[in-house]
């Protein structure tokens, strides 16, 4: 065990805008780091293998499964992961959209499907079907309720214009 | 619809805003310091005789707690199907928690190594070693019931349980002289039913010395019967919980971890968590149990049903529980929907050394019902007749008194309603499917009926309870498990509408839920029995409540009130269906309510290479009054795209290639169709509570059939052996 902690590196790692410092192997993928060292387990984790898409985090924007990189590779950069969208217990427009439109059923894809959404409506405030289905196209809902989460994200799409008006 | 505003639209998921901001925890989210990590020895092989287990060097390594094997468990070291029917030659008592002699299939559990880490665990797992002498493997029903194959569970042959139907007249005589005889054979593949969250739980003893179990189940009361005795524990001393979980659509039905979590926690005394890899979610939990079916089928040269000669068999794999129950469902669905006044066939349970079945969404319809809604449209096609025109001509009616195959008459006649309501809808399709589709693809239209039951078979009952609170709020105490349906907003829109004339908001139920310690037997969540059964007895515990509050004025008692007139503020319903069990001929009146669906598929395939794209779907459904819209609705659009995939990707029949989500056919967005519609015909049911049947299993009882049958009609391939990958329509379009 004494080689394990030899091995563990300093890491800073910037998530939802703080910054957390933390010993770690340099195998550990950002999915275990987030969910098991930074306590953010509202970034699930399914196939492990980059399949379903439930640990999607945002980093500098852009819509990664986390357990597809490793933590070691992500300092500097901007993580976001679910945990950072709502704030003082006011949901952020996508989860509202996610609500009222019944997004989830078993629930389990959708912090990953919301923060797709997210990246998505960052660089596309009025995404076309096709598009919406695109960018959550790495995403899968094993309750398949795609019609609910495309109405979720075109709801998403028309709130958040809303806002920036 | 249920008349309450306040659900359906205005009120979510009562859990809604933790699934959304991630705070809901699934169980593989509890990390607790000190608990320990598992690791599951697992066979390599499907069927071995066990020589040794030598567990030393595991357990030397630092950090490993203790190597758990059968000799550390207690009590019988089995798994019991609890329900077993009296004629089923088996006992029941066939699945291990550790396996001690022999492997009955491939990632049976050996040994469980309990570490402080799950690297060390991983690690000492290496170290484990098991002699095992392999046996000859059976990997389907055909091999396992050949004369010379060997019993699988020595004592019990692999042909462990028969089930006949006897309906009506001989059919022989009708085959003999009928105009039109068809015969087929469809088989039904193994589905894997691929929660994106892999089975997880953990176990850990509390101050009274009880054995608390955490998982999935969606069956505590009646999982702690299934394992207690194999561990050893008193049922009083096993507390077990359900929270959140990540989709099961049925794997859950049986006992996956809790045993092993329960063994390794009674042997080190200590907190574990056990979380499969995906991979081993593939390989060691239930499958959906294959069915071969064979059936003759007589017709008048006009369409009317004259006779049915059924066969079916279903590879179970080497575990018998709710084996005989599913082969059961052949005797009271091949066939269902229709006129069918003689039907004689017999039905199968057989032992494998695949994948063991467990319940899948739609047990037992999407198996029995696929050939036969094939066949008609091949009966259609004989006889020249449109497949909506022969199906509507056949549906039961009313005026007809039409029975059911299990010889009762239906709890409601809806299907020429829906038909009605179908018809211009079948049309539109068919407008479509005459427009061109770009060249080199083919258009076709399919339709399918599918019925199934709402609760478990004869007198299907569930306990409830409710309490009146300080504030005049009330809590409701039940056990509605939950697979991600929304066993929630079940309860609560349920308890809100009965409780209407108390004027309570929905934010004034509470619900404590899925917790044997806290809440009664509600049966387990299988069957789309929860709504009917556990609704009924929501309906009668709320209805305890508000009696005994009732003044003479017909106002209510406050808390107060109640307290100061001295009386109970708890109170207990239990409802019972009333229905009866089948009979050695499968017949009787198994079930209360029943669901009925109209299935319309528009598939465009690719003719150079036999891809198939759904491109529409339509349901037209009566499940009775609605409960909640937006669940209901949720739970038709995944039954439908989980239809997609079983009629054609989806297979756990390669243990290897079929252990990951891709290798396993898992259909993504974009092969769901965008346009799905669904059309509701609520007839209220006699028996439903506030007029509901059940929903779950309804659009996964044969929207593949539809598939299959849109297939022919767009390319002239006919598939009867699913999935239909493009290299099986390609071959077929050849011919």
């Amino acid at each position: 065990m004494k080689r394990d902690e030899q091995q563990k590196k300093l890491i800073h790692l910037n998530v939802n805008g703080e910054t957390i410092s933390l010993h770690v192997e340099p195998h550990w993928t950002l999915s275990k780091v987030l969910r098991n060292d930074c306590g953010h387990t509202g970034t699930k984790e399914g196939c492990g293998e980059g399949a379903c898409g439930s640990c999607t985090v945002l980093i500098d924007s852009v819509a990664v499964p986390a357990c597809m990189v490793l933590a070691v590779e992500q300092q500097g950069k901007e993580i976001e992961t679910i945990e950072g969208l709502s704030k003082d217990g006011k949901l952020h427009p996508i989860q509202e959209a996610w609500l009222e439109e019944y997004g989830s059923q078993c629930g389990f894809c959708s912090p990953g499907m919301i923060m797709s959404t997210k990246a998505l409506l960052l660089k596309n405030t009025s995404p076309s079907d096709d598009e919406i289905k695109e960018a959550i196209s790495g995403n899968i809902c094993i309750c398949s309720n795609y019609e609910h989460i495309i109405n979720a994200v075109r709801s998403a799409a028309k709130k958040m214009k809303g806002e920036q008006c | 619809m249920i008349k309450t505003n306040s659900i359906g639209t205005a009120v979510r998921q009562k859990d809604g805003p933790a699934r959304v901001t991630g705070s809901a925890k699934y169980y593989a989210d509890f990390i607790f310091p000190g608990m320990l990590q598992i690791r599951i020895l697992r066979s390599p092989y499907p069927a071995a005789d066990i020589v040794s287990i030598d567990t030393s060097a595991a357990e030397a390594v630092e950090g490993v707690e203790k190597v758990v094997t059968y000799k550390d468990i207690k009590g019988k070291n089995r798994i019991t199907g609890l329900i077993t029917f009296p004629t089923n030659k088996g006992d029941g008592w066939d699945r291990p928690i550790l396996n001690d002699e022999k492997v009955f299939q491939y990632g049976d559990a050996i040994a469980i190594v309990c570490a402080t880490s799950e690297k060390i665990a991983k690690a000492a797992a290496k170290l484990v070693k098991v002699e095992l002498e392999q046996l000859p493997e059976y990997m389907d029903a055909p091999s396992a019931m050949a004369e010379d194959a060997m019993e699988i569970h020595p004592g019990t042959p692999n042909v462990y349980f028969e089930q006949k139907i006897v309906k009506g007249e001989e059919t022989a005589p009708i085959m003999d002289k009928a105009d039109v005889v068809l015969e087929g054979s469809y088989y039904v593949q193994r589905q894997p039913h691929m929660p994106i969250e892999p089975d997880v739980g953990f176990a850990f003893i509390d101050d009274d010395g009880k054995l608390n179990i955490h998982s999935k189940s969606i069956g505590l009361h009646l999982h702690a019967a299934m394992i207690a005795p194999g561990l050893g524990v008193e049922l009083e001393n096993l507390i077990m919980v359900q929270n959140y979980a990540g989709g099961t659509f049925g794997y859950k039905f049986s006992p996956t971890m809790e045993a092993l979590v329960g063994a390794a926690c009674l042997a080190t005394g200590k907190p574990v968590f056990l979380n499969y890899t995906w991979e081993q979610q593939q390989q060691y939990t239930g499958k959906r149990s294959p069915f071969f079916t064979d059936i003759r089928l007589a017709a008048s040269k006009d369409g009317e049903l004259l006779g049915m000669e059924t066969d079916w068999i279903c590879d179970h794999g080497p575990y018998s529980e709710f084996g005989d129950l599913l082969t059961l469902r052949g005797a009271q669905f091949i066939g269902a929907g229709y006129k069918l006044e003689n039907i004689r066939g017999l039905g199968k349970t057989v032992c494998t050394n695949h994948a063991w079945g467990s319940a899948f969404r739609g047990y037992g319809a999407p198996e029995t019902e696929f050939g036969y809604e094939v066949m008609m449209d091949e009966l259609a096609e004989k006889i020249g007749m449109d497949p909506f025109d022969l199906r509507e001509k056949n549906v039961y009616r009313e005026s007809q008194g039409t029975t059911t195959p299990t010889g009762c008459k239906p709890e409601v006649y809806c299907l020429e309603d829906i038909f009605t309501v179908g018809r211009p809808k079948y049309e539109e399709m068919k407008k479509w499917a005459a427009e061109d589709a770009a060249e080199g693809f083919k258009r076709g239209v399919g339709i399918a009926v599918g019925i199934y039951g709402s609760g478990l078979d004869g007198p299907d009952t569930a306990e409830s309870a409710i309490e009146l609170n300080k504030d005049g709020s009330v809590t409701l105490f039940n056990c509605w498990h939950d697979h991600g349906q929304g066993a929630d907003i079940g309860c609560l829109g349920t308890a809100h509408e009965t409780l209407r004339p108390l004027g309570l908001k929905p934010e004034q139920i509470h619900l404590v839920m899925n917790d044997t310690r806290n809440c009664p037997n509600g049966g387990p969540a299988g069957g789309s029995r929860s709504q009917v059964v556990i609704g009924n007895a929501i309906i009668a515990a709320c209805r305890s409540l508000m009696d005994a509050m009732r003044k003479a004025d017909n106002s209510y008692m406050t808390y107060d009130e109640m307290v100061a007139a001295g009386k109970e503020l708890r109170y207990d319903g239990k409802w019972s269906a009333p229905a009866s069990d089948c009979d050695e001929n499968g017949q009787g009146s198994p079930f209360a309510c029943y669901m009925y669906g109209l299935f319309m598929s528009g598939v465009e395939v690719e003719i150079a290479t036999g891809k198939v794209q759904v491109e529409k779907m339509k349901l037209i459904a009566d499940i009775g009054k609605i409960n909640n819209k937006l669940a209901v609705d949720g739970q038709l659009y995944g039954g439908l795209a989980q239809g997609v995939g079983l009629a054609l990707t989806e297979d756990f029949e390669d243990i290897k290639k079929h252990a990951t989500m891709v290798g396993a056919g898992f259909p993504y967005i974009k092969q769901i169709p965008d346009d799905i519609e669904l059309v509701y015909v609520e007839t209220e049911r006699p028996n439903g509570p506030h007029g509901a049947s059940g929903v779950g299993e309804l659009p996964l009882t044969t929207p593949h059939s539809s598939i299959i049958n849109a297939i022919y009609n767009a390319c002239g391939a006919r598939v009867t052996h699913l999935p239909a990958r493009p290299e099986k329509v390609l071959a077929a379009m050849k011919g």
